[in-house]
């Protein structure tokens, strides 16, 4: 069935209510619309700001609750209270009402406090003040008397907390344990029970667990306790205050219902049968006045150990080969301050290297506080072969209990040290020592050029390059070297490849080389010898220079060969009558005297030298 | 160089007397770099540049004075003179280049020589001097070479002739370039703050790119007061010659 078709089922009457209905959803949304889109804007209306107690007149164990009304601003900052030293100020949330009177529309913000007192006395509660857009809006001051509390201030209330400390003295440094109990009546139904202040200024403090909860009766009226313990280190000597520790919780209390609505699972106050009522519980603060350890009485060994402890000791191996390692362990285990544990110096040892490695700590919590082990682990490198011993390690902690330092000490550890392969091991474990230096990059600090020259050669006057003359001949010369060497070597390839230059070449010099072996045959009287070598070594010269056969040349052959190459005619007479008059000798037996034939070798000699000239 | 050859021409006395002069003037010169008086300082630099002395070690503590007076395209322009005569100093390498690092332009280059740089390693190792007497020295050799093998031939001379022969060619090609770079590119390097490139050499021309103190450009021709210039990422203008310095 269709919409349409529906609605003509209904009388104009009913029509009438379903528009009525529907405008009156338009109209609430609307409202909502504007509500929430006018959030952020200021009510054109009256900006005001009241400040009010729920009393006036309190004991100091009791706590006061501050309401600040901001009207006419929807999103108001939380307004600011200007000193106010004797109560302790915790802000406990905002709410928000709307109100359309006579179709004005009006705002209001409730900042909640709770004030606890500090001291008792009467005093003034200062305006708060809260800024909107430029402007100041200081709200009434308040008096507020706080009263001493009265007797037992826990006797006839149905639920309180307390907190307390096991030791009021301390020392610093020694554990104490802070207990905080929330006492409430076993039939009184609580929730939302949350603990606010645990500020511990001036300590190092440990929670020791969720807390527990026990039945405790207080003159003779049974209460339901949460306790919550923690543990605490004085980080300071001198006077410490804990601050009150706060609750805040709902009570719900139970209005008489009958019948049908007597059940548990309508005590919740969504069904409106219950009254819920916001408490805020303190604890009153606690002095603590921490005592110093005397400094002249602190041994030098002293572990910074506070409490009770105790020390075991034990070694791996106590035979080893030289290079090895054993371990060391050192089992530190009481109740106090482990963490602060100063590791015990090995400095002192001799004969053996220390190498540490990170201590272990076993730390548990009971209602007594903090208690556990530290453990400590020393590879020991033994420095020599044969019997070691490692002293025992000593160190001080003190006991709060007895007021005095006490000593702990090792066993005392002999160690076998067996000879081996040990100097390269010591060797490998020095460089993983080295190896777990952590290297730092090198931080560039500044940068700047680097300075001048100072040399005396600045002033020499140097050429950006070799005068171009000079690089010329230099690149030439070596290739006319060349040029000149290879025309040596053609030289010399033509004159060993034709036999007539180098017939020509080598006359004179084949002449000369017997002209000297010819002056020892001119001492030799009545020899022909002389004579023939003299004419046979004359015609050879004539032979090689004509390129024919020496002894078969004619007097006219020479005379022509000699004329051709433009030899002096007095030369040419001159080599005629010398051939004319060896000949004579040779032939007719005609002899020289010593002096006339060294006369004519030297007249030979150098007549051939003459005609050798004029032919080259 | 005039002043230099005049020298030689003077008599002893008076040669020694200039000398001293010069001395005195580096000193000084030295003293005021040193006292921070680096205007001073490069003012004595420059004047023994003047005289004819040149030297890397002047155009080296010039580029110096001009760094610290914060003119980095003069200090490049002095730096690049001196590696002209101390190619391997390791000082002036490293103030050139922490000089660049300081000029404003970023200027990609579109040909990437590193490589052949890299290969070429002696191209930048050695001066244009330096080549010209290996070049000498390899072309005795090489001629040297081809004369023994002329008169006595075996492998080793072969193998000696051929090496030769390798290193002449490299050292022959390495000083045509070198010789090439030197004498016919010109460079130049802008030494005002800011200077405007221009698309003609006229004021009106419109203004293409900016270049700041210290950039090196090639300068490809001159027309009046004006060179055309190339930047190595390839893009051209018209600078006036007053905002720049011809290296």
């Amino acid at each position: 069935m269709s919409a349409k078709n529906s609605a003509e089922f209904f009388t104009d009457n009913e029509k009438l209510k379903m528009e009525s209905v529907k405008y009156k959803k338009y109209i609430i949304l609307f409202v909502m619309c504007y509500l929430f889109l006018s959030k952020g804007m200021a009510d054109a209306g009256r900006i005001s700001i009241k400040a009010h107690v729920d009393r006036s007149e309190i004991n100091l164990s009791d706590n006061l609750n501050l309401k600040i009304t901001v009207e006419g601003i929807r999103n108001s900052s939380r307004p600011s209270l200007p000193g106010i030293p004797f109560f302790d100020l915790h802000y406990k949330g905002t709410s928000s009402q709307y109100k359309i009177i006579n179709g004005n529309f009006s705002s209001e913000i409730i900042f909640n406090y709770v004030l606890i007192p500090k001291k008792t006395g009467e005093f003034y509660l200062p305006p708060a003040e809260i800024e909107y857009h430029g402007t100041v809006y200081k709200s009434n001051s308040l008096r507020i008397k706080v009263l001493p509390s009265t007797g037992d201030v826990h006797a006839d209330r149905d639920f309180f907390v307390t907190a307390k400390v096991n030791k009021s003295c301390p020392y610093k440094g020694e554990q104490i344990i802070y207990t905080f109990r929330f006492y409430r009546k076993r039939n009184l139904s609580i929730s939302g029970a949350q603990l606010e202040n645990t500020d511990f200024n001036g300590f190092r403090a440990h929670s020791l667990g969720k807390g527990r909860e026990y039945i405790s009766r207080i003159n003779g009226r049974e209460f339901l306790v949460t306790e919550v313990k923690w543990a605490l280190f004085p980080t300071e000597s001198g006077e410490i205050e804990i601050p009150p520790a706060i609750l805040s919780c709902q009570v719900i209390y139970r209005r008489r219902s009958q019948g049908f609505f007597n059940d548990p699972f309508f005590d919740d106050s969504f069904f409106g049968l219950n009254k819920t009522v916001n408490k805020t519980l303190r604890t009153d603060s606690i002095k603590i006045q921490v005592k110093p350890l005397t400094y002249s009485s602190i041994p030098p060994d002293f572990s910074n150990l506070i409490g009770d402890f105790k020390l075991k000791s034990s070694i791996g191996k106590d035979e080893i080969n030289f290079g090895d390692s054993t371990t060391l362990t050192l089992e530190i285990t009481g109740r106090g301050n482990l963490k602060d544990l100063i590791e015990p110096d090995f400095s002192s040892v001799q004969e053996i290297k220390v190498y540490s490695d990170k201590p272990e700590f076993i730390v548990k919590k009971d209602n007594e506080g903090i208690y556990g082990k530290v453990i400590l682990k020393k590879a020991i490198v033994p420095l020599k072969q044969g019997n070691c011993k490692i002293p025992p390690i000593q160190f001080s902690y003190f006991d709060p209990a007895a007021g005095i330092f006490k000593k702990l000490r090792s066993k005392n550890f002999s160690l076998n040290i067996r000879p081996g392969e040990q100097k390269e091991e010591l060797v490998l474990l020095k460089q993983k020592e080295h190896s777990v230096i952590n290297k730092e990059e090198i931080e560039i600090i500044g940068r700047d050029i680097l300075p001048i020259h100072t040399s005396s050669k600045s002033l020499i006057d140097e050429d950006i390059s070799i005068s171009y003359k000079i690089f010329s001949i230099m690149t030439i010369a070596p290739f006319f070297v060349f040029l000149f060497c290879s025309g040596m070597k053609l030289r010399k390839t033509r004159l060993e490849s034709d036999p007539g230059v180098r017939r020509k070449k080598v006359a004179l010099k084949e002449f000369n080389v017997h002209i000297k072996s010819l002056k020892k045959e001119a001492k030799n009287d009545g020899s022909k010898l002389f004579y023939q070598e003299l004419l046979k070594n004359l015609k050879n010269y004539l032979g090689h220079k004509m390129n024919l056969f020496g002894s078969a040349l004619t007097p006219n052959e020479i005379e022509r060969y000699l004329l051709e190459n433009s030899v002096k005619t007095s030369l040419i007479n001159e080599i005629k009558s010398i051939l004319e008059e060896i000949e004579r000798c040779y032939y007719a037996s005609f002899d020289h005297s010593r002096t006339e034939k060294e006369e004519l070798l030297d007249k030979t000699r150098k007549l051939i030298i003459a005609i050798d000239r004029s032919i080259t | 160089m005039l002043f230099v050859a005049n020298v030689f021409f003077l008599s002893p006395l008076h040669a020694k007397e200039i000398q001293d002069n010069l001395m005195d003037l580096f000193l000084k010169a030295n003293k005021n770099y040193k006292k921070g008086a680096f205007y001073d300082s490069a003012k004595l630099y420059e004047e023994i540049l003047h005289s004819g002395i040149k030297n890397g070690i002047i155009y080296y503590n010039l580029g110096n004075c001009y760094f610290k007076i914060e003119k980095l395209g003069k200090a490049i322009r002095a730096y690049r003179n001196a590696q002209l005569y101390l190619p391997r100093d390791e000082d002036l390498e490293a103030n050139i280049n922490y000089a660049r690092q300081l000029t404003k332009d970023k200027i990609e280059g579109k040909n990437d020589f590193s490589i052949i740089k890299s290969l070429c390693f002696w191209y930048t190792l050695l001066s244009l001097k330096e080549v010209m007497l290996v070049f000498i020295f390899f072309n005795f050799l090489l001629w040297g070479m081809l004369i023994i093998k002329m008169f006595k031939e075996n492998e080793l001379i072969n193998w000696l002739s051929y090496s030769c022969l390798i290193f002449f060619l490299i050292f022959g090609i390495t000083l045509g370039v070198k010789w090439y770079v030197l004498n016919k590119m010109s460079y130049g390097i802008v030494t005002e703050e800011e200077i405007l490139i221009r698309a003609g050499n006229s004021e009106n021309s419109t203004v293409l790119f900016k270049l700041h103190d210290g950039t090196e450009f090639i300068i490809e021709g001159k027309e009046g007061d004006w060179y055309k210039i190339k930047i190595p990422d390839g893009k051209r203008g018209w600078v006036k010659k007053d905002f720049c310095e011809v290296i």
